[in-house]
Formats: structure tokens, sequence, C-alpha cells
């Protein structure tokens, strides 16, 4: 089969994510044929592939005639990054008037709006969420594709794969912004730092808490959150804070409502987290007050 | 078929413009043409976020812009970064260093010099290698030896059956390598790319008996592989009569910049690499590095006005495309009015190890008229991963388990303040600067080094270093710009390159894309 890499608005970290799946990759050009990677090498167009991995989301106008003319001419595409399925970090874009003009009468392309998720103008076959997934997950996507099975489904929340153990017990004041030197086994969240793990998709192995960082939450809502209008993102967040801390729901809300900003980091422009955070994110800035 | 150019690739988008008369370069333009604007995303947030939103500037080089936004907010809320932190935040930096080295050198430069196809004539005996020349058969037999072709073609690529075979297969390995350094990386900082673990005032993950002993594992390995293979290696490149053009073509121009990197005391004064200024390529007359003297012209870039030759403290992003001589997103960075080359070849003329100082002699390279093309900016570059990877066991045995990671003080953040983090990276001098206004980023500027490297002209209409680098350039084919993209390469410029060559003649203009 031709696999082809092509990339939108993006950083490169998801290519560098692929290139660190190492000599399994190599063995790939035996069965199949890389058709264009910018990464990898020279060639300059586009070919018509089997499988294209795309990363990054769509941010202008040139972007969007190339995500069209890839969907039409290749069979399968995946989406790989926080910004190719939710937009990511670019999507946080402060589009004042001033930068949403860029392109308008001049060579360079025009910006849309705001940036938009990869499926808003292509057919996506596999979402491979995370900024960046990692090699192992990504390696199993693509192999899933190309064989023909059905990969390995993230349904659990970066909770169910983290060390840390969560307790009952009330929380003074809370931060996004963690410090230092927690007890390991102790859950972010009893400590007062907004880890979104609770309502993020898992597959990453809970790495950034097992590292004492806080997850952002890079990997988009889980399938509990998506399932149904009745979930979103801060919704899901305030009920599982409240259960952990015990403080009533609309306590947690009022807090919780000053850092929406930091629970739609990575997904704040994706149309269907959009709609279900309604009110919460329309100021454009990517949270309610703050 | 799809225009992909401009493409959005690795972090940025570089265009490159030649003109060429005669068969040799007479005028060459540095264009970035995407608009990222990092630097507003985190307007009006809370600073700390700055250290995670500006990681993901790049993909390749996160760990960089990572760790300048740490020190930029530690200089910011005043912090005393514990001895643990600044050695934990240099051994990341270091393996981020190797992996990035070992991965431009083999995967983004190799077959601008290798007949990966002369493999197919391998006759030796070595079981490994008798493996790829089967692979590379069957490539060949297939009709598709994507990545290693297509290729600008020219008479001088190494084809000698043996030594490609074994560059190939060591490009194999250094797919292994990097990935091996970038899980010693990860073995403080979690993953990478996006990594996490430095914040503001130190460290997050402390270090314990048993994370010391795997990442000093890892290195141990690392190490020898640099030894037996990437210094070889580039001794050969280096070593190849047909190269040796490609010793003084390519040079910027003799301006060097270094901020200095891998602090050795808390206060930074004492470092690895040190900081260091260099004009005309007087390398023996090493200046000191004042960051006032740093500006940023605009009138060749698609910004107001308003910001032309300020101090990044203070910066302006103001997007303007209108105006009618820009031609490049990047801004033109200028030390003391001049441009200068940073990078790996800067670092080593201001450090002068024994070992560049002898490589420089043995090629020939400080005799006058003293130039440094494309095969020593290649050449500092192995010597600097060996430097760095031989002396991180130095630091790994100066962590203390059980002492501090982080100063609490980091969380305190002033109603206003200012603060700067200037660090280097792969690819050269990084600079961060952030203005806190009501305990919010109220501006925030990062200067990278391509912005040095690939800047256009500046308001007096000097050149940039790569455009400079560019200009008398050998292309006997235009239709093969090997030179052209042998040089841009040699930079590291850390985004997508679209090669414009306009060629008088024909007046037409051909495409080609540097990867």
């Amino acid at each position: 089969m031709y696999i082809a890499t092509v990339d939108f608005c993006a950083c490169g970290g998801c290519l560098n994510s692929f290139l660190s799946v190492g000599e399994p990759l190599l063995s790939l050009l035996g069965e199949h044929t890389i058709s264009f990677s910018s990464l990898l090498a020279d060639r300059r167009n586009i070919s018509p592939s089997d499988v294209v991995i795309a990363t990054g989301g769509i941010r202008n106008l040139e972007e969007l005639d190339i995500a069209r003319e890839v969907s039409r001419t290749s069979r399968k595409v995946l989406a790989v990054g926080s910004c190719a399925v939710h937009g990511g970090i670019p999507g946080m874009a402060p589009l004042s008037e001033e930068v949403a003009s860029l392109g308008k009468d001049s060579e360079l392309p025009e910006l849309l709006e705001e940036v938009e998720p990869l499926d808003s103008c292509m057919n996506i076959d596999l979402y491979v969420p995370g900024c960046p997934p990692t090699p192992e997950v990504l390696f199993e996507a693509l192999k899933s594709v190309l064989e023909g099975y059905a990969p390995f489904h993230y349904d659990g929340t970066v909770c169910s794969e983290c060390i840390r153990r969560v307790e009952r017990k009330p929380v003074k004041s809370w931060s996004a912004h963690p410090g230092a030197g927690l007890p390991p086994e102790d859950c972010l969240l009893n400590h007062g730092l907004l880890c979104l793990g609770p309502i993020t998709r898992g597959g990453c192995f809970a790495v950034c808490p097992s590292r004492g960082s806080r997850c952002m939450g890079c990997r988009g809502p889980s399938d509990m959150v998506l399932s149904s209008q009745l979930h979103s993102m801060h919704s899901d967040m305030v009920k599982f804070v409240s259960l952990t801390t015990g403080i009533k729901e609309n306590k947690v809300e009022k807090v919780l409502g000053g850092m929406l900003k930091e629970v739609y980091l990575f997904t704040r422009c994706d149309p269907v987290i959009r709609s279900k955070a309604n009110e919460k994110l329309q100021d454009g800035r990517g949270g309610g007050p703050s | 078929m799809v225009s992909i150019d401009p493409v959005t690739r690795i972090e940025g988008h570089l265009r490159i413009d030649v003109e060429v008369e005669g068969g040799v370069v007479n005028d060459a333009w540095s264009s970035g043409t995407m608009f990222r604007g990092y630097e507003m995303l985190i307007r009006d947030r809370h600073p700390w976020d700055a250290q995670q939103v500006m990681e993901r500037i790049c993909g390749v080089c996160p760990l960089v812009h990572g760790t300048a936004a740490s020190y930029c907010l530690d200089d910011a809320t005043h912090v005393d970064l514990p001895e643990n932190a600044r050695i934990i935040r240099n051994l990341c930096l270091g393996a981020n260093f190797i992996q990035s080295h070992v991965l431009h050198f083999y995967h983004l430069t190799a077959l601008d010099y290798v007949d990966v196809t002369a493999v197919a004539e391998y006759k030796g005996n070595d079981s490994a290698l008798q493996l790829l020349k089967n692979k590379v058969e069957n490539m060949l037999k297939a009709g598709d030896v994507y990545p290693f072709l297509p290729r600008y073609e020219s008479p001088d690529y190494l084809s000698d059956p043996e030594v490609t075979a074994t560059l190939v297969s060591h490009y194999v390995q250094a797919l292994e390598m990097r990935k091996k350094g970038q899980e010693m990386l990860a073995i403080f900082y979690g993953r990478m790319p996006s990594f996490v673990g430095t914040i503001p005032g130190g460290v997050t993950n402390p270090p314990t008996s048993s994370n010391i002993a795997a990442f000093g594992a890892h290195l141990d390995e690392l190490r020898k592989w640099i030894d037996d293979v990437y210094i070889p290696d580039i001794l050969l490149l280096a070593g190849v009569p047909a190269f040796q053009p490609l010793m003084t073509a390519g040079d910027s121009g003799g301006n060097y910049l270094v901020y200095g990197g891998f602090d050795q005391d808390q206060s930074g004064t004492e470092k690895f690499l040190p900081r260091g200024a260099i004009y005309d390529n007087n390398i023996m007359d090493v200046k000191g590095v004042d960051e006032t003297k740093i500006t940023e012209s605009v009138k060749y870039s698609w910004y107001t006005e308003a910001s032309e030759g300020l101090n990044p403290k203070e910066g302006k992003t103001e997007p303007d495309i209108q105006k009618p001589e820009a031609y490049s997103f990047i801004k033109a960075p200028r030390y003391d009015g001049n441009h200068m080359e940073v990078g790996p070849l800067a670092r080593m003329l201001v450090k002068k190890h024994d070992m560049m100082v002898k490589l420089a002699t043995d090629l020939g390279l400080l005799n006058p008229p003293v130039k440094f093309g494309i095969m020593p900016r290649h050449a500092a570059r192995a010597i600097e991963c060996k430097l760095i990877a031989d002396e991180m066991p130095e630091w790994l045995v100066q962590l203390k388990p059980g002492e501090p990671i982080w100063d609490p003080k980091a969380k305190e953040i002033p109603d206003d303040s200012y603060g700067h983090g200037l660090v280097e990276g792969p690819r050269g001098a990084l600079g961060h600067w952030i203005q806190i206004k009501d305990k919010k980023t109220a501006n925030y500027q990062a200067v990278v080094p391509t912005t040095w490297n690939g800047s256009p002209r500046d308001k007096d209409g000097n050149r940039g270093p790569i455009e400079t680098a560019l200009v008398g350039l050998p292309v006997p084919d235009v239709d093969n710009p090997i030179n052209v993209v042998r040089c841009v390469r040699s930079f590291d410029p850390c985004l997508a390159c679209a090669v414009h060559m306009i060629h008088p003649e024909h007046n037409g203009v051909k495409e080609f894309r540097v990867v």
C-alpha cells in the first residue's frame, strides 16, 4: 500500500513521534511504499495514497484545498495528534480582526476565522489524539489500518491508567499550575491541582501525572464526555471534583468557571466540544470569566 | 496534482529564492511564509502557561523552548533555582542535543552526499550489509526507492558500495539512537516531544538512584555510538576530495553569536558552552555579549514599522502584510547592527575545544582567508555532540536525591515584572522575553535560532546569514541545485523550505523544496 504523511497547521511533533517508532518503521518499507513524506524526503507533490497520516488542523484556505484534495484521492485518512483531531493549541488563537484578515488581497493564503479540526473537511477513518500520540499508539494505529483489523480503543480515562490514588477529602484552594514535590502516590486533585485525568481519554499511560505534572487534556474528552449531550468537559470535571472533595457542585462550578481556559486548552475550537460547552466558551478567547 | 507551496512542515515554513548567473548564485532571499503568532496566543494568560504553550511552538525542539520559557519565568519570579533542577535541566537539554544532532546528520543531511543506489553493488561479506543490499536491490527492482530518491543529481555523490552500504546501515542505526536519546530525556521529563517536567522554579520529577542509573545506562550506549559511528562518519565525509570546495563555500560572512548554554552554577555566570560574539571571522578575538545590543529590523518583514529596531524586551508582534518590500514573516534580528550566524559552528568557534582546533588545523581551515563553510558546520555539530555527551556523566553524579528540586517562590507571580531566558538549543541561540502586568502575560517575545540564521534583509539592505552564505555558491546545473540545499540544510533550519530558483536566461521560476 502507499502511505503518505501530510502536515497542515502542525508543529512537527507528531511526525517526530512517528519517527521515534524507530526500526519497525523501515520494516514497513519491505511490504509498503511511502508515497509522500516531507519529513523524510524530497518528493514535492502529494500523490494519491492508500493511507494518509494527517497532522495539524486547518488554519488557512490553502490547507483547506489540500485537505479536500487529499480526502478525495486517498482511501484511508488517519487524523493524528490533538491539532488534527480537535484543533489543538493553535485553536486557541486570538483571532483579532487584524490577524483574521491576514492573507486577504495578498499572495499569502488567507487565514480562516477559526482553526478547524480535520474532520471539518475530510473523511477521517481513524482518530489518533494526543499531543503527540506515543510512537507505540501511532504505530499500532497505522498497522491496524494497513492490516485491516480494529485497533485497540482507549475508552478509559487517564485516571484509569494513573498510579496515583484519589481520596475523598476537602481541598482548600485550586490551581492549574503545579508546584513540585507532591507525594508520588497522591492524586493531584487532592492537592488542589486541576488535573484533567478524570475527563481525558487514556492511551498515554498517564505519563504527565506520573512525572508530577497535571494532565492538560491533550488527548481530548473521553467516550463518557463525548457520548451524550448531558456531558461536557467542564460539567464532568465539576462532578468529579465535587465527588472527590465533598464540596457541592455549584461551589465547584464557581471555582472552575474561572479556569475554563485550562480545561479547553487543546479543544477550544472543536465544534462538537464547543457546542457541548455552549455558553461557557462564547468569548472567543478560550475561556469564560477569568 | 496538489500544490504544496507553501506547505506546513516541521515547525515552520521557509522559502529560498536564488538567482543564478554563470553557474553561480548571485543573489538570494530567505522567506518565512507562514505566520504562527504563538506569542499572541499567550497574551493575558497566566504567565506559567507560557512554559507549556511555548514549547509547542515546535515539535522538533520543544525541549529548548520549554527550557528557555522556564528560565524566563525563573527570572521574572526571582527564584533561586535549586542545584538539582539546574542539573536535570542541563541533562535533558544535553539529551536533546544528542538526538537532534544525530537526526540532522543522518536523516536530514546525509542523503545530500551519499548515493544510496550504490548499495546494490555491495560485494562484501558482512551479513547486516548483505541484508541491506538485498533491501535496496528490491526497492530498485520495484522502482521505488523513496525516501532515498528522488534527489537532485550531482556527479560528486559518494558511490563506493562498501562506504555507502556502511553509511546507510548507520542511517538505520541512527533511527534507534535518536529514539534512545528521546527515551533518556523522558526518564526525567516523561515524554518527548511535548515533554512535561520543567516548570518555573525548577523541575517536577526528583532524582532517585534508579532514574540516575537508567539515565547513565542510556548515556553510555549513546556515547559509544557517537565515538564509534557518528564522529568517524563525519571525518570520512570531510576527507572526501570532491567535497573540499564545501569547506569554505557557504560561509555566512564571519559573524557568530553565542548566548551561552548549560549553566554550571546557580547564577549562570559559568557556562559549559561559553557566551561570545565574533566579527568578520576574527576567531581569536571573542567579544562579550551585551543583550541590549540585540535589535530586530522589520523593513523586509510583514510587521508594522512600529517594531523597527526594537530590542526583544520591548518587541512587538503586529503583522502588516501590505508592506510593499516585505518578503518574510521572519524578522531580521541583528547584534550591534550585524547579522550573526548562530548554532554549533558559532559555539565551537567561541569555545575552541582542542578537538575542534585540531580538526580545523588538519583541514587547513585556519589558513587565510579564514572561512567556515558547509562542511565545517557539519563537523562542528558532530564535535559538539561528543563534547556534551562526554560531559554529561560529570553532571549526572552531581545530582543529590532527596535535595530540593523546586523553589516555591515561582508561584508568587509579581504584579509587574520582566524576565528573560537565554539558552542554547541544538540549532543555536534562543531567547524568550516576558513582560508581566497585573499578574498576567502582557507581552511575550521569542527570537529563535532560525530567526537569526534565516532572517531576511535588514533596514540597511544587508542580507541575513543564510542569504549571505548562498551568494557565490557554485550551481553548475540549475535543474539540480544540490549545493543550494546542502548549504541551507547545513544550518539545520528547523522548517520547510521552498527553493524558488530564478534563472535569468529563460526567466522561468522553478520550485524546489528542501527537506
